[in-house]
């Protein structure tokens, strides 16, 4: 395995791959931190201009881009509360009260530090782990999934504040709503009132654009015309040290754990990995309620997650020719556009690909530190501007992004419509991210919860038949039942002190 | 507004929300397409989840209208979102907010109708504008400017079939 | 006098120059990019071939071809966009015929085949029926032998509830009497990996998807919709067919390329005169080797007889044989 992997670093280490590999990187954060355009986006812009590459060269440009995103969208997530990416959208909780404060300089030193060594961790992962990770992707069944995206359903309360009805009711919602479309199984039509262009459900995109583009674009309104506090300029583009960031060395691994772990099964979605690494981060701390105050943890512990999909999400990619995610997907369409055939035969067939590959995402990590950390200065510089001149350029980016995610209106307006539901939850204290949660969990869990019972013959233990499950069981009644047990603690304190408040 | 007012109207929203969806979705004539192999059916979660939030909810509404009644015996302090003077009024921030629904709606509408470029310039000028900015030269330099980037990035390099 | 034949003399060199002029423009066709629209999500099969067939039409027609991906409703989104859009020949609908059909089958959407003008296919593939080593199966026979003998235990998956490959199992299903779990997955990567899992006994899917791992001897072929004579893998290809092994319903997707009703029948001939000339490319060809088919020509109104054949069948099958 690791003489492969020194060729692949040989090959990496060709001129022109290393260009192509810096471009598409630095392309990649630039293209993160625009509000509405992703990975994917970006990735298919680029597949006609690789068809004259050859396959290398043209996978590592693509590679550079996937990494670079990563990054990239938790740029604005940290300045303007508006994730450039659905992924950086849990590190907009904590990076945007640290901006807030003046710490500018800060949060994104951390995000970029913390995406820097979860993606390294996740690569050493990957690599290192890649025979148990692809047996792992391939056993997973689709009960062990169910449970997953259970456990992810039952961490909702890592993320509300002040009430956990509210918190509840957003969940609940999020699920009802990712009910929209056809029914998985049987294929009817629910809440679709004849409209064929609902059968697919709400579309995800949208929705997140709604909530973290348009609806934090209305709520923030008031902001406009504010004597914004004045920040001292150094303080505010103050780096953390690399001992700031041993410290905080559990936030990197938990992500890092995390991030690999989810992005090699496929079907669960990096998407919930960073919310359930932060929710994992926020109640192994000692200071739980610090969370969402601003604090690196926050920052550290999703960004270190969303670059550690990177290394997950190669293993099935690379050893089974399953795409982990949207990039991914057509990553696999570009290696069967120049001839490779991926699959369980990719290694012997084209092994030294599939190492250029692996070598190139370590690179490409390297690359996305250097460029991120030298023009941190730069994206505060800019995104810090008055917001009456940078709301309406955002509000473009997230009609345009919605439109290019089904290339047509319908997202557009869906995009509206949850930026005002999103702002009307937040002014009355429902977290939009609870919502967030329920839509992106519900189809993952009730999919393959069916599924899981049509494999099964409709017997429920097969959700105990293996010890992965049963594992997964013990985790969810024992989150639950901290969670009531706490909230029947919390409650006892609270009638004392908060009568008549309004939370 | 006061907040305890808007969550009660969110409440109630919310309720017949959910009320609507478990009725809908149990409504006879829902066909099922293919015969089902598994005990759940396209209305069981659907069910469960509009029936959990319909509780929640009232539960939320019980909450916000005992805090409406109790409130109303006592006077409270003006709920300012801030303390600086120098904050706009919140009728200029409710006419922002409504202004900026209504002219996004419009744009996306127009392009479709409108070419790009023009309608995005256009756009961007009128949200300065909205926002309080009023030297008319700087909001039209920027919105060119921004229209041709923008035009520049979808149409051309992107390929968007807008 | 003479006015009125001057004036008569410059009518009558406008309208000369007029029609010169208006000729060159008609023969100009393709002079500006055309999109081919592609009704699926990017990285999936159909978008790989869809984007193989536009680089060969590039190299034919010297202008931009550009894909579109517009997906949503099985397909529906897009293909009805480019059956009620502009109908100039500039904007082409790459998809599948029995993905148009089955969607069709399934959903009441306001497009009809007779919304199309049909330029022709270039891709034949055939559905077939995979199974894990370690399941033990060589046939389509033996499979539905051991539902017979334990029936209610043999799962059978598809790649969704609806599509072609429902039809295809409920018909086996229906026709042979079997008594086996038809297991509907959410989408074909789904059912990719419960097969490469083993948690499936058997899967129907469309070729080649899985190549690779069956000439590695992980996944056999136990059945196939159509003649899998043409995949480039030969030990493969004389897989009894559905029709060999009982089942007398012969299912595959056909991808091709379609246009609005509406476009101008000179426009139709040279499209599909270019299109032709691209499905027959030598760079094509090597695309589809690599793919695991070789390419095909299907004329268009053949392919127009084969969609209404197929929505036909279709419609039959799920009356028939599913609730």
């Amino acid at each position: 395995m690791f003489a492969g992997l020194i060729d692949g670093f040989a090959s990496v280490l060709e001129p022109l791959n290393l260009v192509l590999l810096f471009a598409g990187t630095a392309g990649g954060i630039l293209v993160g931190a625009l509000p509405g355009l992703s990975s994917p986006m970006a990735i298919i812009v680029l597949l006609p201009l690789t068809y004259s590459m050859d396959a290398l060269p043209a996978l590592l440009t693509m590679i550079g881009v996937y990494v670079g995103t990563k990054l990239g969208g938790s740029y604005p997530a940290i300045l303007l509360r508006t994730p450039g990416t659905p992924a950086a959208a849990c590190t907009a909780l904590d990076g945007f009260p640290m901006a807030q404060r003046g710490e500018a300089g800060l949060a994104l030193g951390y995000a970029t530090l913390g995406s820097t060594f979860g993606g390294i961790f996740g690569w050493v992962m990957a690599v290192t782990c890649v025979p148990l990770l692809a047996s792992v992707a391939v056993k997973s069944s689709n009960a062990d999934i169910a449970l997953i995206g259970i456990v992810g359903l039952t961490l909702v309360s890592a993320f509300v504040r002040a009430s956990m009805l509210r918190g509840l009711i957003g969940v609940v919602l999020g699920l009802l709503i990712a009910t929209v479309g056809l029914d998985p199984i049987q294929s009817t039509e629910r809440f679709t009132f004849g409209f064929y262009t609902l059968m697919e459900g709400i579309p995800f995109a949208a929705a997140l654009v709604g909530f973290f583009g348009i609806a934090v674009v209305f709520s923030d309104i008031k902001m406009i015309g504010q004597r914004s506090s004045l920040v001292v300029k150094e303080l505010n583009l103050a780096l953390p040290t690399f001992r700031d960031l041993a410290k905080r060395w559990q936030c990197i691994v938990i992500g890092g754990l995390y991030g690999t772990g989810i992005g090699a099964i496929p079907g669960v979605g990096a998407e919930a990995s960073t919310w359930i690494a932060y929710a994992t981060a926020r109640n192994r701390s000692k200071n739980p309620e610090a969370f969402g105050t601003g604090i690196p943890e926050g920052v550290l512990a999703p960004e270190a997650t969303n670059n550690a999909n990177t290394g997950g999400t190669m293993v099935p990619m690379l050893t089974l020719g399953i795409p982990g995610d949207g990039s991914t997907a057509i990553m696999l369409g570009a290696m069967i556009l120049h001839g490779l055939q991926p699959g369980v035969t990719l290694m012997q067939s084209n092994g030294h690909i599939v190492n250029a590959i692996l070598a190139g995402l370590l690179v490409a990590t390297l690359f996305m530190f250097l460029i991120g950390w030298s023009c941190i200065r730069y994206f505060i510089v800019v995104l810090q501007q008055d917001r009456s001149w940078l709301f309406p350029f955002i509000l473009v980016f997230a009609a345009l992004g919605a439109y290019s995610s089904m290339n047509s209106f319908f997202p557009v307006y869906v995009a509206i419509f949850f930026g005002v539901v999103g702002f009307f939850f937040e002014s009355c204290g429902i977290p939009v991210v609870t919502v967030v949660l329920g839509i992106i969990l519900g189809p993952i869990i009730e999919q393959n919860i069916r599924i899981a019972l049509a494999l099964s013959d409709n017997d429920w233990t097969t959700f105990v038949a293996t010890w992965p499950r049963q594992v997964l069981v013990v985790v969810i009644v024992g989150l639950l039942g901290w969670e009531m047990f706490k909230a029947f603690q919390g409650r006892s304190m609270n009638e004392i002190n908060t009568k008549g408040d309004v939370s | 507004m006061n907040i305890t007012v808007k969550e009660i109207l969110l409440s109630s929203a919310l309720m017949i929300l959910a009320l609507a969806a478990v009725l809908v979705i149990n409504a006879t004539g829902q066909q099922t397409r293919v015969a089902d192999t598994d005990s759940l059916t396209f209305a069981t979660l659907p069910t469960i989840y509009g029936c959990l939030l319909l509780l929640l909810s009232a539960i939320f509404f019980a909450g916000s209208l005992r805090r409406f009644l109790s409130d109303k015996h006592r006077d409270h302090p003006e709920t300012t979102e801030d303390a600086e003077t120098d904050s706009p009024s919140s009728r200029t921030v409710l006419t922002r907010i409504g202004l900026t629904l209504v002219v996004l709606v419009a744009y996306v509408v127009l392009l479709d109708y409108v070419q790009f470029l023009v309608v995005t310039s256009l756009f961007l000028f009128v949200m300065f504008w909205v926002f309080g900015q009023r030297s008319l030269w700087k909001m039209a330099a920027l919105a060119l400017l921004g229209g041709a980037c923008f035009h520049g990035l979808f149409i051309y390099v992107l390929d968007l079939p807008i | 006098m003479k006015k009125y034949s001057r004036i008569l003399g410059t009518i009558a060199a406008a309208t000369l120059g007029l029609t010169l002029a208006a000729a060159p423009a008609a023969a100009a066709y393709p002079d500006q990019t055309i999109h081919m629209v592609v009704p699926w999500a990017a990285g999936g099969g159909t978008d790989s071939i869809g984007r193989g067939f536009a680089e060969a039409l590039k190299s034919v027609v010297n202008v931009a071809v550009v894909v579109d991906n517009i997906s949503g409703a099985g397909g529906l989104t897009g293909s009805i966009k480019v059956a009620k859009g502009k109908a100039d020949g500039y904007t082409l609908l790459m998809n599948g015929d029995s993905d148009i059909t089955a969607a069709l089958t399934f959903t009441d959407a306001p497009l009809d085949p007779g919304d199309f003008t049909y330029i022709g296919a270039f891709f034949e593939s055939p559905t077939w029926i995979l199974s894990h080593k370690d399941r033990k199966l060589t046939s389509l026979k033996e499979f539905l032998a051991r539902a017979k003998a334990s029936p209610g235990k043999l799962t059978l998956g598809t790649g969704g509830p609806t599509g072609a490959q429902m039809l295809m199992a409920a018909a086996i299903k229906g026709i042979s009497g079997a008594d086996f779990r038809i297991i509907p997955y959410s989408g074909g990567g789904a059912l990719k990996k419960a097969l490469l899992g083993d948690q499936v006994d058997a899967g129907i899917i469309h070729a080649p998807v899985l190549l690779p791992e069956v000439k590695a001897g992980l996944i056999k072929v136990i059945g196939t919709g159509l003649p899998l004579d043409k995949i480039t893998y030969a030990p493969v290809r004389k897989t009894p067919t559905l029709e060999e092994s009982g089942i007398p319903i012969r299912i595959g997707i056909t991808r091709g390329i379609f246009v609005s009703k509406q476009t101008a029948p000179e426009t139709v001939k040279i499209l599909r005169g270019l299109v032709e000339k691209a499905a027959k490319s030598p760079a094509f060809t090597e695309f589809g080797n690599k793919f695991g088919f070789t390419p095909v020509w299907v004329p268009g109104p053949e392919f127009e007889k084969q969609i209404n054949n197929e929505l036909t069948l279709f419609r039959y099958i799920k009356g028939k044989y599913i609730k």
